[in-house]
C-alpha cells in the first residue's frame, strides 16, 4: 500500500489529463471496497489514509477520516450489486470518487478554518470521470491480486 | 437516514463512530500538537523518503529519456524560434547596459547604496508529491542536516515554488503556491501595486493562484510580472511569482482581484532552491 503512494506521487505528474492526477490509490481502494465489502474496504481506506496524512500531511484525520468514509460507504453501497460488467466499475468508481470529493469538502471545512473550495462542480466531475477512465485497469489488477490470496490463503477444506 | 437505519441494525454503527471519534481525537492531538505528529512522522519519513528517492530517480530518468526522444522533432523549429528570440531581444540587451550604467551613476550621484540580496541557497531534488488531487505539497531530499528549517522559501529558476511546512534531518515537506493554504504577499512589478497571492481558490482554475486586495485603481494589465513584495519575513522581496492573465473587480467593487499563472512549471518541478538565512541590505 504504501509503495502504491510512493508510485503515485512520483509517477502522476507524468500521466495528468487536463491539469488532474488520475488517483489510483483512491481507485484501489474504492476497487478493494467493491471487491471485499464495507468492512474489510474501510480498513484499507483508514490505514491508507492514515499512511498518507503521515507522508503529505500535517496532522493525521484528513485524509483517513475521509478514505475511511468513502471505502465504507462505497463498500456498503455496492455490497448487493452485480458486479460484472466494465461499465459497473466505471459508474462505481465515478460515484466513489464523487463521494471522495464531496467528504474530502467537508473535513476539510471541519479541520481546516480558512480552507476556500476552488471551482467545486467541475473539479468534482473531472476527477470522477479520471479516475473512472482508469477504472478497468486498476479494478482488474485488484481483483486478480485479491483472487490469488484468496485462493492461497483463504480456502476451506 | 437509511444509510444510519441500516447501520444500526446491522450493527456497525459503533464500529463507523468509534472509528470517527478516534480520528476526531487524533486530529485534535496532532493539529494542536506539532510534537506529537513530529515524533509519528520523521521515523515514518526516515525510512520512506530513500524509498521516494528511489522511485523518483527511476521516474525522472525515464521520463527524461521519453523527453529527449521526444525533443528531437522540435530541435530544428525550436532553433530557428530561438534565433527569432535572439534577434528580438539584442537591442534590449544594449538599451539594458545603457539603463544600469545610467541608473549607477544616479545612484552614485544621489549617494544611495547599492540594494543587494543575499541569499544562501541550498539546491535539494524533489522525491515526493502529494499524490492527491486536493493538496498541493511536495517532499525534497534535504533536511535540518543540511541547514533546512520550517519557514524558508524555496525557489527553482523560474521563480518561487513555495515554502518549508515541516522539516525532518533529511526531508522537508513544501508548501506549494498553488496550494489553497498558501498566501503570500506580493506586488505588481510594474506598478508596485501590493496584495496577496492565494493558491487555487475560486474563480482561479486548477493550477493558478489568484492575487487579491489589490486597489481598485490599480492599472493592472495581461502579462505584468508577479513578484513577491518580502512583507511577511518567509519570501525575500523580488522573487518572480508569475505573470497576470485577467484582471477583475470584486463583487463589491472595492477591489480588484488577478488571476496569475505561476512562473514554475509544477509538474516539470525536479530541482529546488532553499533559500536559507537571506539577509536583506539597504
Amino acid at each position: 500500500m504504501s509503495f502504491l503512494i510512493i508510485f503515485q506521487s512520483t509517477i502522476s505528474p507524468y500521466i495528468k489529463i487536463g491539469g488532474v492526477n488520475p488517483d489510483f490509490f483512491l481507485i484501489m481502494l474504492l476497487s478493494i471496497s467493491i471487491i471485499k465489502g464495507p468492512e474489510r474496504g474501510s480498513l484499507y481506506g483508514l490505514a491508507g489514509g492514515i499512511i498518507e496524512d503521515i507522508i503529505y500531511g500535517r496532522f493525521i484525520g484528513l485524509n483517513s477520516l475521509t478514505k475511511f468514509l468513502t471505502c465504507y460507504i462505497t463498500g456498503w453501497g455496492t455490497k448487493n450489486l452485480f458486479k460484472g460488467p466494465v461499465l459497473f466499475t466505471i459508474a462505481f468508481i465515478f460515484t466513489g470518487t464523487l463521494i471522495y470529493n464531496l467528504l474530502y469538502l467537508i473535513v476539510n471545512f471541519m479541520f481546516i478554518p480558512f480552507f476556500e473550495p476552488r471551482n467545486i462542480v467541475l473539479f468534482f466531475v473531472y476527477t470522477a470521470i479520471v479516475n473512472a477512465i482508469f477504472s478497468p485497469l486498476v479494478y482488474n489488477l485488484v481483483y486478480k491480486i485479491e483472487h490469488f490470496f484468496d485462493y492461497y490463503f483463504n480456502v476451506k477444506y | 437516514m437509511i444509510f444510519l437505519f441500516r447501520l444500526l441494525r446491522e450493527g456497525q454503527f459503533w464500529y463507523v463512530l468509534l472509528v470517527i471519534i478516534a480520528l476526531i481525537l487524533a486530529y485534535r492531538f496532532t493539529s494542536v500538537n506539532e510534537n506529537i505528529f513530529n515524533s509519528i512522522e520523521r521515523p515514518f519519513l526516515a525510512v520512506f523518503s530513500p524509498i521516494h528517492d528511489f522511485f523518483s530517480t527511476i521516474v525522472n530518468f525515464i521520463a527524461n529519456k521519453v523527453a529527449s526522444v521526444k525533443d528531437i522533432f522540435y530541435l530544428k523549429s525550436q532553433n530557428e524560434i530561438l534565433k527569432k528570440k535572439i534577434e528580438e531581444l539584442s537591442p534590449y540587451q544594449k538599451i539594458y547596459y545603457e539603463l544600469k550604467t545610467e541608473n549607477e551613476k544616479l545612484r552614485r550621484m544621489l549617494d544611495l547604496k547599492q540594494k543587494t540580496y543575499d541569499f544562501d541557497l541550498e539546491a535539494a531534488e524533489v522525491i515526493g508529491r502529494d499524490p492527491g488531487n486536493w493538496s498541493n505539497i511536495v517532499i525534497i531530499d534535504k533536511g535540518t542536516n543540511s541547514g533546512v528549517y520550517k519557514n524558508m522559501a524555496v525557489i527553482s529558476e523560474d521563480g518561487l515554488v513555495g515554502y518549508t511546512v515541516d522539516v525532518g534531518k533529511n526531508w522537508a515537506k513544501v508548501l506549494i503556491i498553488t496550494d489553497n493554504r498558501s498566501s503570500i504577499s506580493a506586488m505588481i512589478q510594474r506598478t508596485r501595486d501590493n496584495g496577496i497571492v492565494k493558491g487555487s481558490v475560486s474563480p482561479a482554475p486548477p493550477g493558478y493562484i489568484k492575487m487579491v486586495y489589490l486597489p481598485v485603481d490599480a492599472s493592472i494589465v495581461k502579462g505584468d510580472v508577479v513578484i513577491s513584495s518580502g512583507i511577511g519575513g518567509i519570501v525575500p522581496k523580488g522573487i518572480v511569482i508569475g505573470e497576470v492573465v485577467e484582471v477583475k473587480k470584486e463583487s463589491d467593487n472595492l477591489m480588484k482581484y488577478a488571476i496569475v499563472k505561476p512562473a514554475v512549471d509544477f509538474n516539470k518541478l525536479e530541482y529546488v532552491f532553499v533559500i536559507k538565512n537571506y539577509t536583506y541590505r539597504e
